[in-house]
């Protein structure tokens, strides 16, 4: 019996852990994504994102029929933000304001008050800025125009460079990787750059990699 | 005539990629195109009606505004309407709004073809309203092309006030003249309160002298599961009904109820019923009651088929009219 029994056990710790190790996001009304951490992916009201641990920058906007009355109403989108956060182990919830006029959504550009919460409703920090598009606005290059701007100083900018880079790139210094006083490299620098560099990749190497990781436990 | 937005009738839309609305954007100019097409197999409220395809909107409307500095906007709306041409066979198209304005803050002023304030008033929730008006002020007009109007946006109070300088007389009931519009709206914790009023001086001399007086008080509550509204509306002369030829002076009334139930997150259920009388003797009052369902697909909430039926007292040649039925096709961009 307790051959049996502690198999299952270990089995649903490894469950258990493997299930908290990642962040469960879902968005409320109004809100979808394009990009997700260096992916394209449309998810809509309602949808829920599973996340790794650790970093995550998002491309949102928010969509909502504006007019005051059904017949009147019409869609209409947000300006497209990028948010950057971190989170880990976590059930969270991207939510904006109620946006019914116009007069509204013009508020909700400008105060960018999008609410990130947790489970218990405490609410999590996040940087924010505008991804702006001048011209054709019909169909837009989100990968294109969120590499563009994470190359800006802007706070929501996910910043990456190697360790004995220059730091010539402006006002960047403070994401350059240092090492540690032992001579070991810092390990959040190390999150950081698996992280950049898993974005960069493309999916052939990241299949590689992820296989490389299995092989290598 | 408008409709106060009832919450759960009017859900956050799902897009993919493209941006709605904004197709041009450059240097504090923009330009919005947005669109609503709607397309209906209907059988009218009636006797022996039959049933047919038609066109309830086709609309495309354009919005150009540039941001002129300091918080002051210039701006300019052009809509087309289609229906008529797809119902008549005809070409061409109907030019449905047509103005130019400037904002400043929370106002805005403009002038030209437009709805009036009077416009904003109203909640009934059909697709189809065919034996009462939607409410007293679409008994006379709710739009002109000599208008001036006025809007107000703050945080919880909704204020529009128009001037039609000289409407004219295009739905052939013998109603032209000036037009002066008022329109409040505020939300009060949750409930959406709102009184229009409209004063209209006809060119036609047989109400003496007097001008022709309509208000209208409406009250929308979104209990969750939910939207429950009313609305009453007056006037003080008539002349606007198959039972009255000439000016009359009296008081014509008209309330409307209405509930929405979310019942889905796809789908919307409407019921409601108007009625309209009026204290003169011997008038008969009208009663019309319809319900109707609306599924919005969840990949693209634009996009939604609905049905209704609908029901009157009215009575046409002395026969009681029979029910009337409509299913159909809306596409919103």
């Amino acid at each position: 019996m307790k051959a049996i029994v502690a198999p299952i056990f270990v089995l649903s710790l490894l469950v258990s852990a493997q299930a908290s190790a990642e962040v469960t996001l879902t968005l409320g009304p109004c809100v979808q994504t394009h990009v997700v951490n260096g992916d394209e992916k449309n998810a809509v009201s309602g949808e829920s994102l599973t996340l790794a641990n650790g970093t995550q920058q998002l491309v949102v906007d928010c969509e909502a029929m504006l007019g005051r009355s059904d017949d009147d109403a019409f869609p209409e989108s947000s300006e497209t933000f990028v948010l950057l956060f971190d989170a880990a182990d976590a059930v969270l919830t991207l939510s904006a304001p109620r946006l019914q006029t116009r007069q509204q959504m013009a508020a909700f550009n400008q105060q960018k008050d999008f609410r990130l919460v947790n489970a218990e409703g405490e609410a999590l920090s996040y940087q924010i800025g505008v991804l702006e598009k001048e011209g054709f606005q019909v169909f837009r290059d989100y990968l294109d125009e969120l590499e563009a701007f994470n190359r800006t100083p802007a706070p929501a900018a996910l910043r990456m460079q190697l360790p004995g880079a220059s730091a010539a790139a402006g006002n960047v210094t403070d994401a350059v990787p240092h090492v540690g006083e032992q001579g070991a490299p810092d390990q959040e620098t190390v999150r950081q750059m698996l992280r950049y560099w898993y974005l960069q990749a493309d999916r052939e190497t990241r299949e590689e990699w992820k296989n490389w990781i299995q092989s290598s436990k | 005539m408008k409709k106060l937005l009832l919450a759960v009738a009017v859900s956050s839309v799902a897009a993919g990629s493209a941006n709605a609305a904004t197709v041009y954007e450059k240097d504090g100019f923009t330009y919005k195109l947005n669109g609503d097409f709607q397309v209906q197999m209907r059988e009218a409220i009636g006797v022996d009606e039959r049933a047919e395809v038609e066109y309830d909107d086709l609309e495309l409307k354009n919005y150009v505004s540039y941001d002129l500095g300091n918080g002051l906007t210039g701006f300019g709306r052009l809509d087309f309407g289609f229906k008529d041409a797809a119902e008549d066979d005809t070409n061409g198209s109907n030019l449905e709004e047509a103005y130019v304005g400037l904002k400043y803050g929370v106002a805005s002023f403009s002038f030209g073809k437009q709805n009036f304030a009077s416009d904003e008033f109203g909640i009934e929730e059909a697709y189809e309203v065919e034996t009462i008006d939607e409410d007293r002020f679409d008994g006379f007009e709710t739009d002109g092309d000599d208008s001036v109007r006025v809007d107000v946006e703050l945080d919880n109070i909704y204020i529009v006030a128009s001037h039609e300088m000289d409407a004219d007389d295009d739905k052939g009931k013998g109603i032209g003249g000036e037009f002066y519009d008022l329109f409040v709206g505020t939300d009060i914790a949750g409930l959406e309160l709102a009184a229009a009023y409209q004063q209209y001086r006809p060119v036609d001399v047989a109400v003496n002298g007097d001008s022709v007086g309509t208000y209208g008080v409406s009250a929308a509550y979104d209990f969750g599961f939910m939207s429950l509204a009313a609305d009453y509306s007056v006037s003080d002369w008539t002349k606007d009904d198959d039972q009255n030829v000439s000016w009359t002076e009296e008081d014509m009334t008209q309330y409307n109820v209405a509930a929405v139930f979310g019942v889905a997150s796809t789908t919307d259920v409407a019921v409601g019923v108007g009625n309209k009388d009026s204290d003169v003797d011997g008038y008969k009052d009208v009663t019309e009651w319809y319900a109707n369902v609306t599924y919005k697909f969840p990949e693209a909430k634009n996009v939604r088929v609905f049905a209704e039926v609908a029901d009157s007292d009215l009575k046409k040649s002395n026969k009681e009219v029979d029910m009337g039925m409509l299913a159909g096709l809306r596409v919103k961009f």
